[in-house]
């Protein structure tokens, strides 16, 4: 390494005392860079366009063999991102808790710490990589599941039986909000994976136990909604505290609505209201302890 | 002066606005029966104007018993929690139906047995003896013991007030009138055969026969005959437009209407046989389509259009074509349907109300969209939307159109959410299998009265919702605040009925008791658990558990609201 380099770089991590943006910016990118320059996440991100992909193609030719089909590429786009956040989430996850502990494994959580970047501001750039890498994965279930809509059905103006239901400007436009909507529980997902590899010192432990927490919030989801308790006169049922679940409510409510000629007046109705209080709660536990353990933990050993 | 107009003022807003929201007033009503409904009528048995509630019921203690109890309706109309009286029915009762046969106040309870018609007697103020009416073997003679069934038998073709009775013959229904004797004599034999099918031999199921001969082969003899006959469904409705009720028969694709006469009789011949398949021949080979026909004056002119429902397709197997042919004078119909309706779902049924006001009937057709988001939101919410489209009638006699187009435009949607019980699903199968799960969701009942039909509407969680109809048939869906809800237990069976006479129309709903359902499953559970070998030797036997299952608590539940 040159002189000039690393006073160049002196220069740069001179600016690291204090919040700046640009340096915010910086960490967001080396995250990035290192995160999408690793094979595993490269082979995740390939896993999920061959899922998306096999999936169009089953999909499409189990509708045609059952004669139950979906009727509109708009109607296949949202079936195939439906089962593309289900199929393609314990992948995802699994994916955000390597933005921590490949720091742990790699031993580079010493070099960023010995730098001037506080642990708050190194925590809150792998958060924004989790949710960037997160989309980047909705991102290619979306463009599979409307290339094969389009390609199968095909995607103009929404009509049943010749009849306009709605123009295309109207489903893109819902389809944008509900992706919006999408990223909500996804954030919440993240935390947790964030949460549980912070607990972690290797790759593969966090892995195991990121993975159990995620798999025992996601069964919790699928308890019967007629089974809870009750506190007061109020029935809670214990699927609330099930928040994964939750990633398909924008999506069927999207599925359920424009694709079967329903226009939807307002997406400000109780089941997104429910997702966002549940998800929002659940995000700053995690968010909170996620802090908290990584601020208070020893990374010298 | 000022004060006073501002206080003026303030109250005629407010008692627009609570006039607006105000709820519908209702007197609630529950009932019970120690025993399990089978069927049960509605009407006015003590002839006060009110109409009463009639319950067949069984034990699981008595087998082959049929009880009747009869709930009278009283005061501020309310019933009483039990029934004001109660008897065993004869056990050659098979169908029964109310209506004014005696000289006696109120309806009668008239029953068809094996040796003909009877009716109840009233004259203590109970139900009596049974007195024929008709004294003719009738067609159930022979048969096996069976829960006694609603049929609607009575039918008052001269409209004067004194029903006749249709009795159904394989030969064709039989049709007693009164006479001024008031006795019921023949009036009439109407040429509608009923349909015949037989097997020679027994079924061959070597598991499920009583017939050892079948296999043998030493000896030849005479088979066994099974024959099952179909009499067809049986209507009296004007269908030509002369205001005289018609006898219209259907079965299968065949349509037959005996038009009524001046003398009140029927014709040798059906004045009209109208029959059609739109099935091709492709179609017929695949299981999962099929047709269905029925009638039903649409546009307002008098005359009955044939409805022709077509399920499935060749390419959407969850495709429902409702195919309507519209009556011409002089009972004429088209070749090839004036108006196609399509929708998507498994249920075939629709529903024919003016929904408007404007004279003409509309049609409500159920959509259940079938997509994965379906399957999710049974997932995450446990509940489905199901979707209803309706096609108001213009006044051009037919519906929304465009030109080109081959199907008729919906002209307004309206979905809801229904609450299904997966786990209850899970633990008790028995109301799927049965094929019980027909959720309340009516739009034909006007529950308060102004002349447009609400739509009733159970959520599946113990709340039915009344959405209160209006000229723009929207059912004011998207304003929370002029929904009426009422915690009612969620409910399969039900009726509607304007039980008071006040012209608003009332319901009725039945129900297994909640504690029954528990107490089915942990004898069910006690069951299983017998079965697998852990009552050991001294266990009790299948045939036990299934009796302790049918006895666990046994009782049914009547909830009534009556619309003030």
């Amino acid at each position: 390494m040159s002189i000039e380099s690393s006073q160049e770089k002196r220069a740069v991590f001179s600016e690291f005392r204090g919040f700046s943006l640009r340096r915010f910016f910086v960490l967001i990118r080396f995250e990035l860079y290192k995160m999408l320059n690793y094979w595993v996440i490269r082979g995740g991100y390939i896993a999920m366009v061959g899922i998306a992909l096999i999936a169009a193609y089953l999909s499409y030719h189990i509708e045609q063999a059952a004669r139950l089909t979906s009727g509109s590429g708009y109607a296949f786009a949202i079936s195939l991102l439906l089962r593309g956040i289900d199929i393609g989430c314990p992948i995802m996850f699994l994916m955000v808790c390597m933005i921590f502990s490949t720091e742990m494994t790699w031993g580079t959580l010493k070099n960023i710490l010995s730098r001037p970047v506080s642990r708050i501001e190194m925590m809150l750039a792998k958060y924004i990589t989790s949710w960037i890498m997160i989309a980047i994965a909705i991102g290619i279930f979306l463009v599979v599941g409307l290339s094969m809509g389009w390609h199968y059905y095909g995607l103009g103006d929404l009509t049943e039986d010749g009849y306009l239901l709605f123009p295309k400007s109207v489903m893109f436009k819902h389809m944008a909000i509900a992706l919006v909507l999408v990223m909500v529980p996804f954030i919440t997902i993240s935390s947790l994976a964030i949460m549980m590899s912070s607990l972690s010192s290797t790759m593969g432990g966090a892995m195991i136990l990121g993975i159990i927490a995620y798999f025992f919030f996601d069964l919790v989801g699928v308890i019967p909604t007629n089974l809870g308790f009750h506190i007061g006169s109020q029935f809670i049922p214990f699927s609330l505290f099930g928040f994964p679940i939750l990633r398909f409510v924008p999506l069927e409510f999207l599925g359920n609505s424009l694709p079967a000629g329903m226009a939807i007046q307002t997406w400000w109705v109780p089941d997104i209201q429910k997702m966002i209080i549940v998800c929002g709660i659940y995000f700053l536990v995690f968010f909170v302890s996620s802090l908290i353990i990584v601020k208070r933990r020893d990374f010298t050993l | 002066m000022m004060k006073k107009i501002l206080i003026l003022g303030v109250s005629i807003i407010g008692s627009l606005l609570l006039g607006a929201v105000g709820p519908q007033q209702y007197q609630f009503s529950q009932m019970r029966i120690n025993g399990t409904a089978r069927d049960r009528i509605i009407c006015d048995l003590n002839g006060d104007k009110k109409l009463d509630i009639l319950m067949i019921y069984t034990r699981a203690s008595e087998e082959n018993k049929s009880h009747l109890a009869v709930f009278l309706q009283g005061s501020a109309f309310a019933f009483s929690p039990e029934p004001s009286f109660e008897t065993l029915l004869p056990s050659d009762i098979r169908s029964f139906d109310c209506g004014n046969v005696a000289d006696i106040p109120g309806d009668e309870l008239v029953v068809f047995r094996d040796t003909g018609v009877y009716y109840f007697d009233k004259s203590d103020g109970k139900l009596g003896k049974p007195v024929p009416l008709i004294s003719s073997p009738t067609i159930f003679r022979w048969a096996e013991y069976r829960n006694p069934q609603r049929q609607h038998f009575l039918v008052d073709f001269d409209r004067d007030g004194i029903p006749e009775i249709l009795a159904p013959e394989i030969s064709g229904p039989s049709i007693y009138k009164k006479s001024a004797e008031n006795t019921y004599a023949l009036l009439q034999k109407v040429k509608l055969n009923a349909q015949l099918s037989y097997k020679i031999g027994s079924w061959g199921d070597i598991t499920h026969t009583d017939d050892i001969n079948q296999f043998l082969r030493f000896r030849s003899y005479m088979k066994r005959t099974s024959a099952t006959y179909t009499v067809p469904d049986l209507f009296a409705e004007d269908f030509n437009g002369d205001k005289k009720p018609d006898l219209i028969g259907i079965l299968g694709n065949d349509l037959w209407v005996f038009c009524q006469d001046d003398a009140g009789k029927f014709g040798d011949k059906p004045c009209l046989h109208w029959e059609k398949s739109v099935l091709t021949s492709e179609e017929k080979k695949l299981g999962f389509m099929g047709e269905m026909l029925t009638f039903v004056d649409l546009n307002g002119d008098g005359l009955a259009d044939i409805i022709k429902v077509k399920f499935g397709s060749i390419e959407q197997r969850v495709n429902i074509k409702y195919m309507i042919y519209y009556q011409r004078p002089g009972l004429s119909f088209p070749d090839v349907q004036d108006q196609t309706i399509s929708s998507e779902g498994f249920r075939a049924d629709f529903g024919a109300y003016d929904m408007n006001g404007d004279g003409r009937r509309d049609i409500v057709v159920p959509s259940f969209h079938f997509a994965p988001a379906q399957a999710f939101k049974m997932l995450t919410d446990n509940s489905v939307k199901v979707q209803f489209k309706i096609y108001l009638m213009q006044s051009s006699g037919r519906f929304a159109q465009d030109p080109g187009n081959q199907f008729a435009k919906p002209d307004k949607r309206i979905q809801l959410n229904y609450r299904i019980n997966v786990l209850g699903i899970i633990m008790d199968p028995e109301a799927m299998i049965r094929g019980d799960f027909n959720p309340l969701v009516y739009f034909g009942a006007d529950v308060n009265g102004d002349g447009f039909p609400d739509l009733v509407a159970d959520n599946g969680a113990d709340t039915l919702n009344i959405y209160f109809g209006n000229k723009n048939v929207d059912f004011d869906m998207m304003d929370a605040s002029k929904k009426q809800s009422i915690g009612l237990e969620s409910s399969f069976v039900f009726d509607f009925a304007d039980m008071n006479g006040d012209k608003k129309v009332d319901l009725v709903t039945y129900y297994e008791s909640e504690e029954r359902v528990k107490e089915k499953r942990k004898a069910m559970e006690e069951a299983r658990k017998a079965q697998s070998g852990q009552a050991g030797a001294g266990g009790v036997s299948e045939e036990e558990e299934m009796k302790k299952i049918a006895q666990a608590k046994e009782e049914t539940r009547i909830k009534v609201i009556i619309w003030k």
